[in-house]
């Protein structure tokens, strides 16, 4: 075998196992949508005809699409940089809320010439989920709560309090409790004129993402924040100071985090709704989990996603199936991809072993360091009895 | 004593079984070494599937054991996931939570609100008419009662047997396991199993006793609560036990003022109290504070109280482990 031959099979191996994991992932997502199709008498046709229809067929459901894809990016570029530095923030959910909260408190009660209103609207939205995820920083360095629990305890409080918003002060007289009242024209993000698109909306998207690209692969916090999600012990003892970058990690990806929900309530839905977030905090998890936090292909993969998820409700109201089929799809195609890339890795680091193990005349290898996943406080040995 | 507190009291015991199960179930696991945290979605997938095959069969044995294996099949997908592609437990038990919760709204939608079989209500013959006791404690129904003889067991095994020393090993430092002759892989897929089986019992438990009946999203947060209860607990049975009771003692005080009109506060607002004390007492117990409070404790009890309070994980809790 000639060298060059060689070397092509070397690189179309690499390329066909690196996004191998992807495409077996789709097969078999697809091929268990089709089992659940089957079984609930659905042609499958049918299914991508209405997708397809109520998504890319029409300018303004392309508009649509991309008026939910915004929010998921916004998300997943906050994530990017806590996934990078080992965080978990899971409170992403509540801390969109928080920041739909914020800004509903500004465009229920306060009016100020068009600009200033709409800047103290999305200021409000970013301070409020901002401050929402600070303290899940603050409870997992000072307090020694594991950043999971401190969150989804956070994700309900914020639920709770929005919910007691809109059953008491702001709720609207003879209402349920369901909505607030539609914000007035002032307060509302501003509209492209061809499509129903916000372009202050579109600029933050674009600027998070691009300082999320900057600041990961070109930056010493970048690199400070990879060195915390390999080791965060090893990290600190070689100067990074974890503790403040925890704390602004979590703070810029609440910040985002809360200009999402600024923009469900006050481009999306002109009032704050029940159950705001609708899902999409985990949804940017699944993204970023999906993606392996490869910030190029974020937008790529929640764009999907969100082409996707605005297909759900038709499916409901015109075939009888439930919006979490498509939940559904997404969680077998996730669980898929992380199973078959790590199925490649074992793989490769069996390859690697023979390699080394051949180099070095029949010597064994030693084998790959442990995983260490903490949770809760330090680790340590020894356990009492009750 | 006052009915209406003895009522409420045996209300807590019987609310607090499905979290008390789970949060035991979790236990085991995490004891072992394993992080399961898909409870959340598994809890709602076994009660939809409880219900389901209930409803279908007529059969509550069949129920039970269905949803029983759907908790044990995820559990063992988490442990496969990390000991045989060491992939992050924390990873693949968030997508399978999300995966579970959206496969319990599909398949269970032909479910909801449909009226079901209810496990049978067996007080214990003379037992029950003890005082006070007798109505909270022993006029329940089987799952009941096994959720309060569950942590007596547990207690027992982790603490007072050799194969709950082995199961302490696996968690606290595998590789000295392996080296007294533990079988650490294959000791932690059996307690994963048998705690992912508890795990889908407590869902059970929801849809066949508490909660009866299906409807979307029923269970949601009863697994995150379990999560955080086994922290809250410091990884031991009793106090995980009181956790429970805890968390579900907050809310029947919170429904009891709001039937009483004691406080004249909205129900969002109260409901926001078991979360807010969880998240204090948590503070309170894993930062150190309540260690550094110890110097108030006369020095005769100090020791007892810091056994008390310690929370501390197993030392490998999430961690892989290789033979060298």
């Amino acid at each position: 075998m000639t060298a060059f031959r060689k070397i092509l099979i070397q690189i179309s191996s690499n390329t066909v196992l690196g996004i191998l994991p992807l495409f077996v992932g789709i097969l078999v997502a697809l091929a268990a949508i089709l089992l659940i199709l089957n079984n609930e008498n659905v042609e499958p046709r049918a299914v991508y005809d209405l997708i397809y229809e109520r998504t890319l067929s029409l300018p303004e459901n392309r508009a649509n699409v991309v008026d939910f894809w915004l929010p998921i990016l916004l998300c997943c570029c906050g994530l990017l940089l806590t996934f990078t530095a080992g965080l978990w923030n899971i409170g992403i959910e509540g801390q969109i809320t928080m920041g739909a909260v914020g800004a509903t408190s500004i465009a229920l009660f306060v009016e100020l010439p068009r600009n200033e209103q709409i800047f103290t609207e999305l200021f409000m939205a970013g301070a409020a989920g901002g401050t929402w995820a600070l303290f899940t920083g603050i409870m997992r360095t000072r307090g020694g709560v594991n950043e999971i629990f401190g969150g989804v305890a956070m994700n309900f409080l914020a639920s709770s309090f929005s919910s007691y918003l809109l059953v008491a002060p702001w709720s609207p007289p003879n209402a349920t409790g369901s909505a607030t009242v539609r914000f007035p024209a002032n307060a509302i993000l501003p509209s492209m004129d061809d499509y129903r698109l916000s372009p202050i909306t579109i600029y933050i998207t674009l600027t998070a993402f691009i300082f999320v690209l900057l600041t990961l692969s070109g930056s010493r916090w970048g690199l400070q924040l990879r060195a915390m999600g390999k080791n965060e012990k090893s990290a600190q003892m070689l100067g990074v100071p974890t503790e403040r970058n925890i704390w602004l990690a979590m703070l810029i990806c609440g910040i985002m985090a809360g200009l999402a929900g600024g923009h469900l309530v006050l481009f999306r839905r002109a009032n704050l709704p029940a159950n705001v977030s609708g899902g999409i905090g985990f949804l940017s998890l699944l993204v970023v989990l999906l993606a392996s936090i490869r910030v190029r292909w974020v937008p790529f993969v929640s764009f999907a996603f969100a082409l996707l998820y605005s297909a759900g409700l038709p499916l409901r109201t015109r075939l009888q199936l439930d919006a979490s089929l498509i939940g559904i799809f997404l969680g077998i195609l996730v669980f898929c991809v992380l199973i078959f890339d790590g199925v490649r890795q074992r793989l490769k680091e069996r390859v690697e072993q023979r390699k080394l193990l051949a180099a070095s005349g029949g010597e064994k290898s030693p084998p790959p360091p442990t995983v260490e996943i903490q949770i809760g406080q330090e680790a340590s040995s020894g356990s009492g009895s009750n | 004593m006052d009915p209406v507190l003895t009522s409420t009291l045996a209300d807590i015991v019987r609310n607090a079984a499905p979290l008390l199960i789970a949060s035991q179930g979790e236990l085991i696991t995490e004891r072992a070494g394993v992080v399961n945290l898909s409870l959340d979605g598994t809890i709602l997938l076994a009660a939809m599937a409880a219900f389901a095959v209930t409803y279908n069969t007529g059969s509550l044995g069949m129920g039970i054991v269905v949803a029983m294996l759907i908790g044990m099949l995820v559990a063992l997908i988490v442990i496969s996931a990390s000991v045989f592609l060491k992939l992050n437990q924390i990873a693949v038990g968030f997508v399978l939570t999300l995966l579970c919760a959206d496969l319990s709204t599909f398949f269970g939608r032909k479910y909801s609100g449909q009226q079901g079989t209810e496990i049978p209500y067996a007080p214990i013959p003379i037992l029950e008419d003890i005082p006070v006791i007798g109505e909270v404690f022993f006029q329940h129904n089987i799952l009941i009662y096994f959720s309060l003889l569950l942590v007596i067991f547990v207690w027992l095994w982790t603490y007072h047997t050799r194969l709950g020393l082995s199961l302490r090993g696996l968690g606290e430092h595998p590789a000295a396991a392996y080296v007294r002759g533990t079988r650490v892989q294959a000791w932690r897929f059996v307690y994963v199993a048998a705690g992912g089986a508890l795990v889908g019992l407590a869902g059970a438990s929801y849809s066949l006793s508490v909660k009866l009946g299906w409807r979307e999203g029923s269970t949601l947060g009863n697994g995150w609560i379990a999560l955080a209860i086994v922290i809250f607990g410091g990884w031991r049975p009793f106090r995980i036990a009181f956790g429970a009771y805890f968390i579900v003692g907050l809310r029947a005080l919170a429904l009891y003022f709001q039937q009483e009109d004691v406080l004249n506060l909205p129900i969002q607002i109260i409901n926001m109290t078991p979360w807010v004390l969880m998240l204090v007492t948590l503070i309170f117990v894993t930062s150190g504070l309540a260690e550094s409070l110890l110097v108030i404790v006369p020095p005769r009890w100090r020791p007892a109280a810091q056994n008390l309070l310690r929370a501390k994980p197993p030392a490998a809790l999430g961690s892989n482990f290789e033979r060298s």
